[in-house]
């Protein structure tokens, strides 16, 4: 049983307007589709047969055949442009939970948009250092511990403003519960990458190895 | 439900404070509930109502308490004879004593007001009510304790439970009790349970012990010892003084109707019977009741046991007395236990008689007798005493010892366990004499080589040990295990915070600090439900952990740094968490130590000495007699830009704080006195600059310019000029004689000390306490830590170094010279800013502060390297430290000067570059590292992790898995490792809120 639900966390922390050239937002948000669909083949949270392998930004990427999750994903992530190009994004997140509704691990996506100074074309340049995310996500089962079956997952997006001005009201994203998710965990870094038109990492945040591990 | 209650039903009436909160309910209600069948709302019952209903009951506490004020100093002093009934006063301690005590007041000791018998009435009576009623209390909540005071070889023990603080949970409900007697709400829970614990006399008594006889770093005693022994020809004497069961002798002493009656010392003489007798006087032995049996099976045995509970304060009394004629007798005493001790009396006449002089004081001294055991080892005597017990005195001549030994059982041998003795017997080996036929191979093959040599040594009668004085303690920590519940991770540490403090203060107060630093938890067993001992610890699973830091450490933030992240590391549901303990090994004196640490323990001394002084300041600013506190005061704060590399836990404040306060509270008359006091403190000051400055005279001239070794006297960089401002014009003379040409030109200007002052006076009370607290924080460093004075500009005119007096909220701030860079870092961003921004605002004020350095650029550029410019190291490109390191002129520096190469012209991130350059890093430095390079390699870390944690959560995992490598390598990365892991660990758990995983 898989459950999918798209879910925008305010997060009231500062208003920060960053003007962000249009195609650096389509760029980022086809990439996190990318992302979004490795990281589920990845993390086997759908069997291994549903997925093809495309080949992205010159690198081998698995990519969900089910025209559902493919819909649902795509939606979710087109829907986050406009808010990309405005510069409120400051996470957006793949929670995976266990069936008991708990927190197994927390993709974290988090953008520190720079002003673009040129609205030129900084594709070559951004891809380049896009394929080390890519590639760092189809390694992350060597450092993260396998998932328990039944696993669930969903994106929940971090906002740097509330103001619901932005929000377009017939978008599917709706505001989520703050869940309480403990400060014990662990922060395992995947990739970062600075460029002079964003800033984006990639960490993971799981929950504390057990104990017996010792 | 478990009421909790028993013989201290009329402390309550006392001590109010000890009811911490909770109420004081009278009997009634607990008969009342028993009728009604359920638990009555306490609140008709509380004790405010008594008061109010009987007013005299207030003038009868106060008539009670009276009179114990006026002889409270008493046990303070070690020397004092006989304890006077203030003692059995004492209400602090063991309410049923006193109660017994009081009731059978004999005549003779009357002398109290006669308030106090009617005190002594009116709570018999009210124990009288009570007696009737069958209660549950809880007692098994004190068979920790026990353990504690029963196994003796566990002295340093700590787990100790107040039992006053459990006594008051009497009659409340168990949620309301819980809260408020655990770790939740209460916030100085750990503080109390440490403070008003009784038992925990037993865990600090080695180190009153210690105190009293100063031998924690007597080792040149100890070799002077042996080599004594060494020339000495005549046979060894060894003397093994046991004090008869003393705990329940001490106790009984004063009640001589109990005096051929079997008596047991226990905590609780409930009717339920589960408490655990720790002690047995020898009419109780006869019927076989031992220690560590419950009540209940010891009263089958022994249906007259009268128990009796501890009487600590008397303990304390008598083993200070026992010692004191000990030492008295012999300079080689081996304190074993408060009850318990090893003379070694070689060439000091007939040891039998030593030993008979020595028993028969101690009789005389504390009513007590003692049982003394002589022989030529400390074996043997040991099993001499438990011949002679009861109060007896046991010779085994050295042509005895055959025969003596031969009778022993195995069991007998200290060592031999039940385990090990079954053992033995499935070898057939029994006695002593047995053991004589089998080889030494044999018992090492069969248990171990330690213990079959221990076996085949002792069954011959021979012991190697040799009588110890104080022996150096191995640890300081401090655990609770009662009491302890959390409901979320939050409660856990501002539980650590409580007990990092405690163990902070212990490690100081033991002028010791420590390298390992270890975490207990005990986790509830899975399955486990609440323990049936009223929050106690239950069944649980012992868990421990240990990080070792670089610098031997006593600093409350290390330690709370540490623990919560191996608290962090255990992942426990903080709700199954029953008990924590915080523990500190590889210990250091203080003063002792590597080079790192020259100077410390003259600070220590200082520090201690300084200690009241200020206080004493600070309470009586009227008095006028200030001039001697006044002096040292100020002295304290001249030397304190004096200080040595070391930068080790700081003298009780710092100057920018004690200063201000100095004459916060002297009004303008005061001026002269301030003034005095400065005259004063001039001679003061010479005293104590004299004796360096000659050194440095002779023998520092010629090395002025480079760094100066680890003498006494500081490099001129760590001056504060505004210090120095202040400094009457002599004593600049001197310092500017000692630092040569250099000092000359900050120390241009003297200030006299008025001037110092004055800006204080602005200073508004609401504010001071903000501000304060500010600089407090800034002024707290981390230990290990050199602090970084950076060079103040050196202007002709002096007066820009102090803060301009029109402004008062800068003036609370220390002198920028004080900050601690790392300690500003480590601030939260708000803080920061705010500081930073106070500062800027200072600094805009001064002159231009470049022309001089390019005036003198060589002579400072050693200091620019290790002080000035440790801020903003990665401004600019390439980043400042790259020249910085560069130009250094300090070899020490030369070593990184390849990390700068590589990083000059280098677009690549620093963690690659540091790779790159890993060999290099790792031969570097590997002799002796000064605090300098450790300080500045730490900032440079720092303030790179600073940059990237926001952005690059990669680069700065990546740079401490670099530093990890190096640090396996190289003692200076090993340092700055350890120092910087809990850093980072922080900074990240601000930014992102959970734990880098490195």
């Amino acid at each position: 049983m898989l459950y999918h639900s798209c879910t925008v966390l305010l997060d009231c922390v500062q208003f920060l307007f960053l003007y962000f050239a249009g195609d650096v937002g389509e760029l980022v948000c086809e990439f996190l589709e990318v992302c979004i669909h490795q990281l589920l083949c990845v993390r086997e949270l759908y069997p291994q047969e549903i997925f093809e392998r495309r080949r992205y930004i010159n690198t081998p990427v698995q990519w969900a055949r089910h025209p559902d999750l493919r819909e649902y994903i795509h939606s979710a992530v087109t829907n986050l442009q406009p808010w990309v190009q405005q510069g409120v994004v400051d996470k957006v997140t793949l929670l995976v939970m266990n069936k008991n509704r708990t927190l197994e691990e927390k993709f974290v996506f988090s953008f520190g948009l720079k002003q673009l100074s040129t609205a030129g074309v900084p594709a070559q340049h951004l891809e380049f250092a896009l394929r080390g995310f890519l590639l760092k996500i189809s390694v992350s089962d060597s450092f993260l511990s396998p998932l328990p079956p039944d696993c669930s997952w969903e994106l929940v997006t971090y906002l740097k403003s509330s103001s619901l001005d932005t929000i377009n009201k017939d978008q599917p994203w709706v505001p989520a519960d703050d869940e309480g998710w403990d400060q014990n965990f662990i922060m395992t870094s995947m990739k970062s990458m600075r460029s002079s038109y964003l800033d984006m990492q990639l960490y993971v945040e799981h929950s504390v190895e057990k104990p017996t591990d010792e | 439900m478990e009421f909790q209650f028993g013989w201290t039903v009329s402390l309550y009436l006392l001590i109010r404070s000890l009811s911490r909160g909770l109420p004081i309910v009278k009997p009634e209600w607990i008969v009342d509930s028993i009728a009604a069948g359920r638990v009555l709302s306490w609140a008709p019952y509380q004790l405010q109502r008594i008061a109010l209903e009987h007013p005299n009951q207030r003038t009868l506490q106060s008539a009670y308490l009276n009179p114990k004020l006026d002889h409270c100093p008493l046990p303070l002093d070690w020397r004092d004879n006989y304890p006077t009934y203030s003692n059995m006063m004492d209400i602090d301690l063991e309410p049923r004593s006193e109660l017994l005590a009081l009731e059978n007041v004999p005549t003779s000791d009357n002398q109290g007001p006669s308030s106090v018998q009617d005190g002594a009435v009116n709570f018999t009576l009210l124990e009288e009510d009570l007696k009737g009623i069958e209660v549950k209390a809880d007692e098994c909540s004190e068979t920790e304790n026990q353990g504690v005071l029963e196994s003796h070889g566990k002295k340093d023990s700590v787990a100790i439970v107040d039992r006053s603080k459990r006594n008051t949970g009497a009659g409340y409900s168990d949620a309301a009790a819980a809260a408020t007697h655990s770790t939740l709400g209460d916030d100085n829970f750990v503080q109390n349970y440490f403070k008003s614990s009784r038992l925990h006399f037993i865990g600090t008594w080695r180190n009153r012990y210690q105190s009293r006889y100063g031998s924690f770093n007597d080792n040149s005693e100890g070799q002077d010892q042996q080599v004594f022994r060494a020339k000495s020809g005549s046979d060894p004497a060894v003397i093994h003084i046991d004090m008869d069961c003393f705990f329940v002798a001490v106790v009984v002493r004063d009640r001589p109707e109990l005096h051929d009656k079997p008596v047991a010392v226990c905590h609780s003489d409930s009717v339920r019977g589960s408490g655990e007798i720790s002690s047995a006087n020898y009419p109780a032995r006869a019927f076989g009741v031992r220690a560590g049996m419950f009540v209940r099976d010891a009263k089958a045995k022994c249906p007259d046991l009268e128990i009796v509970p501890y009487n600590f304060e008397a303990y304390e009394q008598v083993a200070d007395k026992v010692y004191n004629i000990l030492h008295h007798h012999c300079g080689r005493v081996q304190a074993v236990s408060c009850d318990e001790a090893f003379l070694d009396v070689t060439d000091q006449g007939d040891p039998c008689q030593i030993a008979s002089v020595i028993r028969s004081q101690i009789f005389e001294a504390t009513r007590c007798t003692a049982s003394a055991g002589v022989s030529k080892n400390k074996l043997l005597a040991r099993l001499a005493t438990r011949k002679a017990k009861p109060n007896g005195l046991y010779y085994i001549a050295p042509s005895e010892v055959e025969g003596f030994m031969d009778e022993l059982a195995v069991e007998d041998l200290p060592g031999v366990g039940w385990t090990l003795k079954e053992k033995l017997k499935s070898h057939n080996l029994h006695k002593c004499s047995d053991l004589l036929r089998v080889s030494k191979d044999f018992l090492q093959r069969e248990f171990g080589v330690k213990t079959g040599d221990m076996l085949w040594s002792y069954a011959r009668g021979i012991d190697t040990r040799e009588v110890q004085q104080a022996q150096i303690r191995k640890s300081i920590g401090a655990e609770v295990n009662w009491g302890v519940r959390f409901l979320v991770p939050e409660d856990a540490h501002r539980f650590l915070v409580t007990l990092s403090t405690e163990v902070a203060t212990r490690l100081q107060t033991a002028a010791v600090k420590g390298r390992t630093i270890t975490l207990k938890v005990k986790r509830r067993k899975e399955g486990s439900g609440e323990p049936s001992k009223f929050m106690g610890c239950g069944v649980c699973d012992n868990f421990s952990r240990s990080e070792t830091v670089g610098y031997a450490t006593d600093s409350q933030e290390i330690l709370l740094r540490v623990a919560k992240q191996l608290f962090n590391s255990f992942a426990f549901d903080v709700r199954d968490v029953r008990g924590v303990g915080l523990q500190v090994t590889r210990l250091e004196a203080v003063g002792s130590g590597q080079s790192l640490k020259g100077g410390q323990g003259q600070q220590r001394a200082l520090k201690s000495w300084l200690a009241p002084e200020i206080s004493k300041v600070m309470l009586d600013e009227s008095a006028p007699a200030d001039r001697n506190s006044g002096n040292q005061t100020i002295i304290h704060r001249s030397t304190e830009p004096l200080k040595t590399e070391a930068g080790e836990s700081i003298p009780v404040k710092s100057p920018a704080l004690d200063v201000p306060k100095l004459p916060l509270n002297t009004s303008a008359q005061d001026n002269n006195d301030l003034h005095a006091v400065f005259t004063a403190a001039e001679s003061g000051m010479r005293n104590f600059i004299a004796p360096d400055t000659k050194d440095r005279i002779q023998v520092g001239r010629s090395s002025t310019k480079a760094a100066p070794p680890p003498t006494n006297l500081p490099p001129l960089s760590e001056l504060d000029p505004s210090v120095l401002a202040s400094l009457p014009p002599e004593i600049l003379a001197e310092i500017r004689e000692v630092y040569g040409e250099l000092a000359a030109q900050p120390v241009v200007s003297s200030k006299p000390a008025k001037n110092y002052l004055s800006p204080v006076a602005v200073m508004k009370g609401a504010h001071k306490t903000k501000t304060s607290e500010v600089s407090n924080r800034v002024d707290r460093r981390e230990d290990g830590i050199r602090r970084v004075l950076p060079l103040e500009p050196l202007t002709e005119r002096g007066e820009s170094s102090r803060p301009p007096s029109v402004r008062p909220e800068i003036v609370a701030l220390p002198p920028a010279s004080q900050l601690d860079p790392s300690v500003m870092s480590a601030l939260p961003l708000s803080l920061r800013r705010e500081l930073e921004q106070e500062y800027k605002r200072q600094q805009v004020k001064k002159p231009d502060k470049s022309t001089l350095r390019v005036s003198e650029p060589e002579k400072l550029c050693v200091e620019r390297c290790s002080s000035t410019s440790l801020e903003d190291l990665w401004t600019g490109t390439p980043p400042k430290w790259v020249h910085m390191f560069k130009e250094s002129q300090d070899a020490e520096f030369s070593n990184l000067c390849v990390l700068a190469e590589h990083m000059a012209g280098a677009v690549r991130p620093f963690s690659v570059v540091m790779l790159s350059v890993l060999p290099h890093l790792s031969n570097a430095c590997s002799a002796t590292v000064s605090q300098k390079v450790i300080q500045s390699c730490m900032e440079l870390i720092k303030q790179y992790v600073q940059q990237m944690i926001a952005c690059d959560l990669e680069e700065v995992c990546m740079i401490m898995r670099v530093l990890k490598r190096v640090a396996a390598k190289s003692q200076l990365w090993r340092v700055v490792e350890d120092l910087i892991t809990p850093f980072v660990q922080g900074i990240v758990g601000e930014c992102y809120g959970g734990h880098l995983k490195i």
